[in-house]
This record gives structure tokens, sequence and C-alpha cells, in this order.
């Protein structure tokens, strides 16, 4: 009976009347004013907000549905009916682990709802069909639901179709995996070639050195020379390929990252180099503990100071070894004062095959593992040099 | 008191046979060499049991079956297995000579280029198993 005013101001009053009999006469009404304001926003604002989250859950492009404790299927919004290809009335009433798991689906939907039962909030990664029975994988993430007594009546469960991304990791593994594969036969396959390819070699070395032999003082000198120049070559071409080899193994193994001490490595690795006596090695900082493969930093350091050795002119020769230390990496450097290389090859020398001095013990390949191996540890190599004067190479190794 | 050795050679390639009888008779070595061109005539060989060597060189690399595969099925003889087996081989694969030495082996050498280096390293083979005391079955 009661009815509402809006005033003028905004107030909204709830008017009320009681009519007054007094012996049986009607004496006029009482009217009695409420001010209503306050309810009636807040009952309008739970309907907006109702709206809000309705209009929400309709539209997001995330799968919605609510289950109660047995995992029957209450409701679910149109994101879900799309993804999963069921229409609501298809899938009210069902359980979502019989519709659309696959393998041990069903598991891992129990133990889930175990865990949503015990009031705890959780997220996994599920394989599914869906209608039209195409293999899916969705992104779970579910929480409890309660009632008013604050029991866990059910949960809900949020849905992300996640295929294409599962197909893209899928696809990376496969292609990792083929890439082992075909990095490890191609290991092989270089060990082969070596090997064939030195045989024939040692047979014409033998075979040299027999003809050699049995005609003792019947050769002239010009067919001794010749004969030196056979072994020379052949033992060049037996130095490329065991540095063909070396090259393509360099990366081809991943041996686990070790400290290396390289003051240690350094200094042993001096005595077993050949130095001649004019020329003087000084380490003139205490080189660091590093990461990395032992084998392969030995290699490194051998590589550039036998180059140094190997192209010094001077009479007094001088290699410096020296060690700076940057905040991620060490920088080295090693500096002789040899013969220098020319500003426009700097670059070339690290490239395969391109000995700027082709001599009897160069193949090119040397500088060409060096920056493998610098790269393998994260480091960057560069050089300084002026001809006839003398060369520096630097290089880093992340620490 | 130095052994005159009985050495089953099994290798494919023939010069590498010439070089290890030419060493042999350089060296005025008085051991005698047995020849096998591959694994199934060796172990053809190795069939007349009391006549078998004192110790093999085997090379990996060859037809049929390989060196890794002879070694295997040379370990599993009762008694094949006590023959000292040393590799001789091209490969300086990590591989290949961990695998060798799994299945067991009493040597791997690696064939030099030179042919001076080959002669030193068989030398100093030959010498070393002539004064070892073998099993002899």
């Amino acid at each position: 009976m009661a009815d509402e005013l809006v005033m003028t101001n905004g107030k909204i009053l709830e008017r009320d009347f009681i009519p007054i009999v007094e012996d049986d006469k009607y004496k006029g009404h009482l009217w009695a004013y409420r001010d209503v304001t306050l309810n009636k926003t807040y009952s309008k604002s739970l309907e907006k907000q109702k709206q809000k989250y309705y209009s929400i859950i309709a539209n997001m492009n995330l799968g919605l549905v609510e289950v109660n404790n047995n995992d029957e299927i209450l409701m679910v919004n149109q994101s879900f009916e799309d993804i999963s290809g069921y229409s609501a009335h298809e899938l009210i009433g069902k359980k979502g682990g019989q519709v659309f798991a696959v393998e041990n689906g069903v598991e891992t939907i129990v133990q889930e709802n175990e865990k949503r039962k015990k009031g705890q909030s959780n997220s996994y990664e599920l394989k599914v069909k869906n209608k039209a029975g195409e293999i899916r994988y969705w992104l779970i993430s579910g929480a409890p639901n309660y009632n008013l007594e604050g029991e866990v009546v059910g949960s809900i469960g949020i849905h992300l179709d996640i295929t294409e991304l599962k197909s893209l990791e899928f696809q990376k593994e496969k292609l990792l995996e083929k890439l082992e594969k075909s990095n490890d036969e191609l290991q092989e396959y270089a060990h082969i070639v070596s090997h064939d390819l030195k045989s024939p070699l040692r047979s014409i070395y033998a075979l040299v050195s027999w003809l050699k032999e049995d005609n003792k003082g019947k050769l002239d000198d010009i067919s001794l020379q010749n004969f030196a120049h056979i072994e020379t070559t052949l033992e060049k071409m037996e130095q490329l390929i065991t540095d063909v080899l070396n090259y393509s193994s360099v990366g081809a193994d991943n041996t686990e990252k070790v400290n290396v001490n390289l003051n240690s490595l350094v200094n042993e690795l001096l005595t077993m180099l050949y130095v001649p006596e004019n020329i003087e090695i000084k380490i003139s900082n205490s080189l660091p503990v590093v990461k990395g493969d032992k084998t392969k930093l030995q290699q490194l350091f051998q590589n550039l100071i036998s180059n140094a050795v190997k192209f010094i002119d001077k009479e007094i020769g001088s290699i410096i070894i020296d060690v700076e230390d940057l905040k991620s990496h060490y920088k080295f450097s090693i500096q002789d004062n040899g013969i220098g290389i020319d500003k426009k090859f700097h670059d070339k020398i690290f490239k395969i095959f391109h000995a700027l001095n082709k001599s009897k013990d160069s193949t090119g390949v040397g500088l060409s593992i060096v920056k493998k191996i610098v790269n393998l540890h994260e480091g960057e190599i560069w050089l300084n040099s002026e001809p006839n004067v003398g060369t520096s190479f630097y290089f880093t190794l992340k620490k | 008191m130095i052994k005159k050795l009985k050495i089953l050679l099994i290798e494919d390639d023939m010069i590498e046979i010439m070089k290890l009888n030419r060493t042999i008779s350089t060296l005025k070595l008085d051991h005698k060499i047995i020849e096998a061109n591959n694994g199934e005539e060796a172990l053809q060989i190795l069939e007349q049991k009391d006549n078998l060597p004192d110790i093999i060189l085997l090379d990996l690399n060859m037809p049929k079956i390989n060196g890794i595969e002879f070694l295997n099925i040379l370990k599993k003889d009762a008694v094949l297995k006590y023959i000292p087996t040393i590799i001789l081989t091209t490969s300086n694969n990590q591989k290949d000579l961990l695998e060798c030495y799994k299945t067991g082996v009493a040597g791997y050498i690696i064939k030099p280029l030179k042919y001076e280096d080959y002669v030193s390293k068989i030398e100093k083979l030959l010498a070393y198993w002539s004064v070892n005391e073998l099993i002899v079955v």
C-alpha cells in the first residue's frame, strides 16, 4: 500500500497511510513518510554489479564452468560452449571429467577437484577431446565455490584453450631432438671422413719411407729433396684434416661447464709448448678461474700463444698475457711484437681457411676455432695490430 | 726372458699389414704374425683352440664386422676373452676410446702419420708384451 515519492532533491520517500476511524466515523488519514534513499541506491547498485559481472562472464574469452561437488555441471558460459563445441543444455547435469577427459585426464580432474574441496585454488593443464573429437589442451584455473554457510558446494573453473601454444611447444621439442641427432651424425661423419682421408696419407708416407730405405745411397740429392717435399706435404695434409675435425668438434659436444683455473692451465701449457729461447712470455696478472670447458679453453690459449710465437720476427720476442676484470666478463689480452696484421685482414682472419701466411704449419683453421670457443663461452674476440710492430688479441669470457 | 709372440693382426688395409711385417723384420724380432683381413676371418682362425695367438692387434674400421663388434664377440667367449687385445687405429674419437676400454682392451694405439713413429710405437708395444706373463689356455 506504500508508494514512493521522488523528491526534487533526489531523496526517495516511502509514503504509508493508515485511515483513522473513530466511533465508526472516518476521521482522515495518518500519513507516514520514511526516507528510503539509502536502501534504494543500495539495491540498485547491487543490481548493477550483478549485471556487470554477468556481462563479463558472458563476454570474456575464457570458458567458465560451475560444477557441484560431484563434478556435475551447473552452468557454462558462451565461451565454454565455443571452445568445447557443446551447447549448455548438452552439458548441464553431466560430469565434466567424463565428457572431455582423455588418457589419465579423469584422474587429474578427480585429484584437482579434491584439492578444491579442501578450499585450495589451483591451475593445471589438461588434454581433452572436444565435441568434434579433436584433441585440445586447456589450461584450467579453478577455485572452490562456497554457499552462505561457508561450505564448499562445488567449484568454478576458468578454461583457456592453449592448444596452439602447446603444439608450438611440441614442435620445438621435436626440432631440438632432430637438431641434436643431426649434430651427432655430423660429428660421426666428420670422424669417419677424417679416418678415411688419413689412412691413405699414412700409406703413402710408409711407401715413401721404404723407397728411401730400399734405395739408400742410390738416390741423388734432388730425389731425396723431392721425397722430403712429399713428406712435408703429407704432414700438412694430415694437420689440415685434424684441424677441420677439431673445428667441427668445437660446439658439437656439450660437455658440462666446470670451474677452470686459467692460471694453472696457461702455466702448464707454457711448459708443453715449443717456445724459442729468444721469446719471453710474461703473465702480468694472476689469471682468474672461469666456468667453461677445460679442453677447449686450453685450445683457445694454445692457438693464440702459438700463433704469437709463430709470427715473431724480432730478435728479442715478447708475449704478454694479461687480464682485466669487467663486470660480467673477464677481458684477456695476448700481446706480441711480431709481424703484425694489416687492418684490412682483421675480420677475415677469423673465417675458416683464411690463413694469411700459407706456411707449413698454418692451415687457416686455428683462429676460426679460437673464435668459436670464445663465442661458446659467451665472449667476443677482436684485435689491435700494426704491421711490423705487433698484434694484441683481446677476448672476453663470461664469468 | 723375452718371449717369441704369436700375434694375430686383424687389418683390412694391405699396406698396414706390410708395415707391421716390415717393422718386425727391420727390428729383427722373432715374432710370428698371423694375418686376418676382417673380423670373420679372424674368428675362423680363433676356432683352432690349440693354436691361439698370444696377443691380438685389432683395427677398428673394417667392413662387415667392425672392430668394436669383433671385440664384443671376443669378450663373450669363455676362452678368447683372456687374449690381450690392443686396438691399432686412426680414430681418436673419444667415443670409440671409451667404448673399447669399457668392453676391455689391453691398449689403444693411434696409427701415426710418420712411418718412423709407427716403428717406434710397435717396438715399444711388442717389447712390453714379450716381457709379460700371459695366460696359456
